[in-house]
């Protein structure tokens, strides 16, 4: 497969970043435009990656691997920086899914009326790096990514959001910001820790030339050098390259984060344990899990329909993307005896935010509990260690992806036209907005878990998972199913409440020759949605051929793979 | 005949070293001859002024950059009867000092007084400077306390007079607040001095020797004269327990003279100050604590308390005093990789500060012409629809004092973190490794304030009436192209670390 595509998906927004702002002020409605344009470019994209992704082979795909910067810090050594990025089976699908939601987003930003200019300079910027997040194979530029993520975010929750944006944007990005310096001071610990062998063999003189690979002998030769201390210590090469942290050889003897040495610091947990931990909490800031969670309904709430959709649909799975690809596949022992911590977290997130999601009196704040319920399966799928159980996590981020944007667009949709989503304030919509009734009924079936749906399919997958898995209790996934049960309940009667019985609505809240039904654009959106929700519920093996072979090697990482 | 033989040597040996002077001779040419031009030429010249001053600091920079790459090949060695030492350290030091000197000079034309031409028409606003520059070029290379004294004294006179520059109530409070705190803590730090000599009898300090000698009087008064002499350097590093003056200053001097004093003297001082840490052996904890110590106190202030201002100068003195503890919390301990990181923090702190305090005074302009109060935050509510770029600017210049990524800041946060985290490792010392999470907690406390600004331009709806469109003049050009510029700077450093890196590197640890 070609690699420039990732280098072109990463890249495409950054360049529409420029034309967009260059735009002149009369044009400004223009920009929307650009942005559909890259997006759907983006859509394609992605497509034909995932179309052109090898399901056969484990080894990392479309690769770039070229040196960014290579920061001499004397007897500390070099800090060599990558820019590489890649595809395997566990990022492919979600690469997708980005294609998809940003494109889904993109559509459903046509209506923003002031400061468009700004608006799709932010939402461009803000694509970009979400699909840099997901391609990088170094931590640096991970981080970058990132992070960078926030920033937009933050403007376009604030500027664009509703009255108390300003307050709910700032703790998005409090809460985001202390989970990533967490995940940024295990990435100091780490590439103090790990070194380049080819890169500082190159320099040492083991090496001549830098395309050839590093011999047996040299290795050895190299090792011994490196960990008696008898090499320069200018030539040591410290790596930001998430492959060269798993393998144990690449780590400094001497490191205190070297799988063989781990010290005990802080009241009996050694050090790798504490990074995990680390690591763990940046990524459950983001997933989110309680408790985590706090910032999500209140960002939901207070974003544009749009950025919610791409905040539920694709910024949430990078935290279940970092635990698998970060947190588990660099810290693999630690992370198996934390096994039924991260399962716990999982069942309270899926419990907790299914009571609040009942109690929810707003209907964005009822779907962004649901949110945290559905996102709390994948912490059990992962923490599981089996091939079902992580395959049915992936699934099931694919599968929320989708059906929570779904969900938000339908939020958005009825306020749009009467500025109130609270669920009390209606009944009976379903005389009035018929087609819009039919969505709704098709997203919360799908999301409550029924056949056919691809709701079903991740969770189902997950608790089989969870059951067989020897890595975590089986209560666990006794309480996930009564999660599953809870979901089921607030769905049904948000859907009783709101859209059956005799159409009223609260005076207050609109006239009736408002409730228009849904447009043609929406009818696009939930239209590709729905059938994407219910074409991956009858064949899961889309998705899964592509995956598998990703998840077969992250087991063997975890050195579960064994199991039946 | 032997002692006059002597005297001879020694005026030779002098004349001699006069040559390595070179860069101290240039600024002092510079400073008689504004001097000179003062007098000499109409009030209405200021511009001509302006360019004999940044013409002098030029000059300055490329002589001291000769002397860098002679430095670097050649010799490091005492000189003016080891009064002075000359390494690729101390001109490293001395290159940045100008290099912040003459972005302040561009920073000049934009203050509002200079602008207005009035009350500015003092050819010494530019000399003193000079004069600071002079002073912290020769803190960068003293090995004796007597020098370093007289040293740090022209940078306080001169500073004293500068602070009081715009000619108000409030200008004249601030520089007589600051007369006060100075004089009182370089008493303390000639007490200090007086009873070092007492305890070792030379004032040489220029030799790790020295550091042995000291830790063999008695404890308690060895302890209690580097206290008294640690004062007058905290004074001008603003740390803690001496930052009390900052904010008052700050707020009340032109915006220029706060952005050079945010940086050159402590940067001198620092380079005091590192060189010290690097004769310690990796032992003694002592330093460490102690650094350290103050470096967690200065950190804990400046950054909690910046975010109850409401006046940006405030609110910018606040985070230069936060600023200084992390810079500290570099000079722990003196390897080669803490110097890299602290000069990489230097200068990228510097050039976000620049742009910050020359985005303070584009808009105080811009308020200025029907507001009492120009330096007040609420002021820019909703300029970021009026003003873009330099909205944008300012969220920049924020954000990499912030830290974050993809700004020359956060490069300078992870070479920070990093160079602790490698400290621990060597000393094994927890307190580092508690130094670490403090600073790592305190950044995410300090995007709290450092938003505050953006927050108001962009978030909130813009209520007082904007001043009509003006035709741009001159002024308003310039203005934008330096803020283009430094924040150009801040990414394009981002992106490829290795232009300072590269130079820092030749630097020999002595």
């Amino acid at each position: 497969m070609d690699s420039y595509i990732l280098s072109l998906l990463i890249f495409l927004p950054l360049t529409a970043v420029f034309f967009v702002i260059l735009l002149p002020q009369k044009w400004a409605s223009s920009s929307k435009y650009i942005t559909l344009v890259t997006m759907s470019i983006e859509l394609l994209l992605s497509g034909v990656l995932y179309v052109g992704f090898d399901t056969q082979i484990t080894t990392l795909q479309a690769v770039t691997r070229l040196p960014w910067i290579d920061l001499e810090m004397g007897s500390l050594g070099a800090l060599q920086i990558n820019y590489y990025v890649g595809i395997d089976g566990i990022n492919i699908g979600l690469v997708l899914l980005s294609g998809i939601i940003l494109w889904v987003g993109s559509v459903a930003s046509w209506n923003i009326a002031h400061h468009q200019k700004g608006y799709f300079a932010l939402y461009l910027l803000m694509s970009s790096s979400v699909i840099g997040c997901f391609v990088a194979f170094d931590f640096f530029l991970f981080y970058l990514f990132f992070e960078f993520m926030l920033l937009p975010m933050y403007f376009l929750i604030g500027i664009w959001g509703g009255e108390k944006s300003g307050y709910a944007s700032i703790k998005f990005l409090i809460y985001t910001l202390a989970g990533s310096l967490a995940i940024l001071i295990v990435i100091i610990m780490l590439y103090l820790s790990v070194v380049d062998l080819p890169q500082t063999a190159l320099r040492a003189g083991i090496l001549q030339q830098s395309n050839t690979t590093l011999s047996e002998n040299q290795k050895i030769t190299l090792l011994r050098q490196i960990n008696t201390q008898t090499i320069d210590p200018k030539h040591i090469v410290h790596s930001f390259d998430i492959r060269q942290m798993m393998q144990k050889e690449n780590y400094l003897l001497y490191a205190s984060l070297h799988p063989n040495q781990n010290p005990l610091i802080f009241s009996g947990f050694s050090l790798r344990e504490v990074a995990f931990l680390l690591l763990l909490i940046g990524f459950l800031v983001k997933l989110p899990a309680v408790p985590l969670h706090t910032w999500l309904p209140d960002a939901h709430v207070e974003a544009p329909t749009p950025i919610s959709v791409v905040l539920a649909g694709i910024l949430l799975k990078i935290g279940g993307y970092g635990i698998i690809r970060f947190a588990y596949c660099i810290f693999p022992t630690e992370a198996l005896s934390f096994g039924n911590l991260v399962a716990g977290l999982g069942v309270l997130s899926i419990l907790y935010g299914a009571m609040n999601a009942l109690a929810m009196t707003d209907l964005k704040k009822m779907i962004a509990y649901s949110s945290v319920s559905h996102m709390g399966f994948v912490l059990v799928g992962i923490a599981s260690a089996t091939q079902e159980g992580v395959n049915g996590a992936l699934f099931q981020m694919f599968s929320h992806g989708l059906l929570s944007s779904m969900l938000f667009l339908l939020a958005g949709v009825i306020y749009d036209r009467t500025h109130d989503r609270t669920i009390a304030h209606y009944s009976g919509l379903f005389s009035q907005m018929p087609y819009y009734t039919t969505f709704v009924m098709i997203a919360f079936f799908a999301s409550l878990g029924l056949p056919g749906f691809s709701g079903f399919i991740g969770e189902f997958f997950v608790l089989l998972g969870g059951f067989r898995s020897i890595h975590i209790q089986t209560y666990w996934s006794v309480w996930a199913v009564i999660g599953i049960v809870l979901g089921a309940v607030y769905f049904l009667w948000t859907l009783q409440k709101m859209f059956f019985g005799k159409f009223w609505t609260k005076e207050s809240t609109t006239n009736a020759p408002l409730l228009e039904d849904i447009n043609t654009r929406e009818w696009v959106l939930l239209l590709f949605l729905s059938v994407l929700t219910l074409a991956l519920g009858i064949f899961p093996t889309w998705f899964f051929s592509s995956s598998a072979q990703g998840v077969i090697q992250f087991l063997e990482i975890l050195g579960t793979s064994s199991a039946p | 005949m032997k002692p006059h033989n002597e005297v001879v040597v020694f005026l030779q040996s002098l004349y001699k070293d006069s040559a390595l002077l070179m860069p101290e001779w240039v600024l002092c040419i510079t400073f008689l001859g504004l001097f000179v031009a003062d007098l000499w030429f109409k009030k209405q010249r200021i511009w001509l002024l302006w360019s004999l001053f940044a013409g002098g600091l030029v000059a300055t920079m490329i002589v001291t950059i000769l002397q860098f790459n002679s430095c670097s090949c050649q010799f490091e060695q005492f000189f003016f009867a080891k009064m002075l030492y000359l390494d690729t350290f101390g001109v490293f030091f001395k290159l940045f000092l100008v290099g912040a000197t003459l972005l302040t000079a561009f920073l000049i034309p934009l203050s509002p007084t200079f602008r207005a031409k009035e009350n500015f028409f003092r050819g010494e606003y530019f000399y003193l400077i000079v004069a600071v520059l002079i002073g912290a070029y020769l803190v960068a290379m003293a090995q004796h306390l007597l020098m370093f004294y007289l040293a740090l004294e022209l940078i306080s006179i001169a500073s004293y007079l500068l602070v009081g520059f715009n000619f108000d109530k409030k200008s004249a409070e601030g520089s007589l607040k600051y007369i006060l705190f100075g004089a009182f803590s370089s008493a303390m730090m000639l007490y200090g001095m007086s009873l070092l000599y007492g305890l070792t009898g030379t004032l040489q300090v220029g030799e790790p020797q020295w550091i042995t000698t000291i830790f063999k009087t008695p404890t308690l008064l060895h302890y209690l004269a580097l206290s008294f002499f640690a004062a007058g350097i905290l004074f001008k590093l603003a740390a803690f327990p001496f930052h009390f003056w900052t904010p008052d200053i700050y707020e009340s001097a032109p915006s220029p003279v706060v952005a050079f004093f945010s940086v050159v003297p402590k940067a001198a001082v620092l380079a005091f100050v590192f060189r010290w840490a690097s004769w310690f052996p990796s032992g003694q904890l002592e330093w460490v604590y102690a650094v350290g110590f103050i470096a967690v106190a200065t950190m804990l202030v400046g950054n909690l308390a910046a975010f109850w201002q409401d006046n940006i100068k405030r609110l910018l003195a606040y985070s230069s005093i936060g600023q200084a503890g992390f810079l500290l919390a570099m000079v722990l301990v003196g390897k080669d990789f803490n110097l890299s990181s602290l000069l990489f923090y230097l200068i990228s702190y510097s050039i976000a500060n620049f742009l910050a305090f020359a985005l303070v005074d584009i808009f105080a302009h811009f308020f200025g012409q029907q507001n009492e109060m120009p330096y007040a935050i609420e002021n820019y509510k909703g300029i970021g629809t009026v003003k873009g770029l330099e909205s944008v600017a300012f969220l920049l210049a924020m954000l990499s004092l912030a830290g974050i990524p993809p700004l020359v800041g956060f490069s300078a946060k992870l070479l920070l973190y990093s160079t602790l985290w490698e400290n621990y490792h060597l000393l094994a010392s927890q307190w580092i490794l508690w130094i670490l999470f403090l600073s790592v907690f305190l950044s995410l406390v300090a995007l709290f304030y450092y938003l505050k600004v953006p927050y108001q331009t962009f978030f909130l709806p813009n209520t007082s009436a904007i001043p009509l469109e003006r035709p741009s003049t001159f002024y308003d050009v310039y203005a934008k192209v330096l803020v283009l510029i430094l924040s150009l700077a801040l990414l394009v450093l981002f992106f490829a670390p290795n232009i300072i890196m590269a130079a820092i590197q030749q630097i020999k640890l002595g």
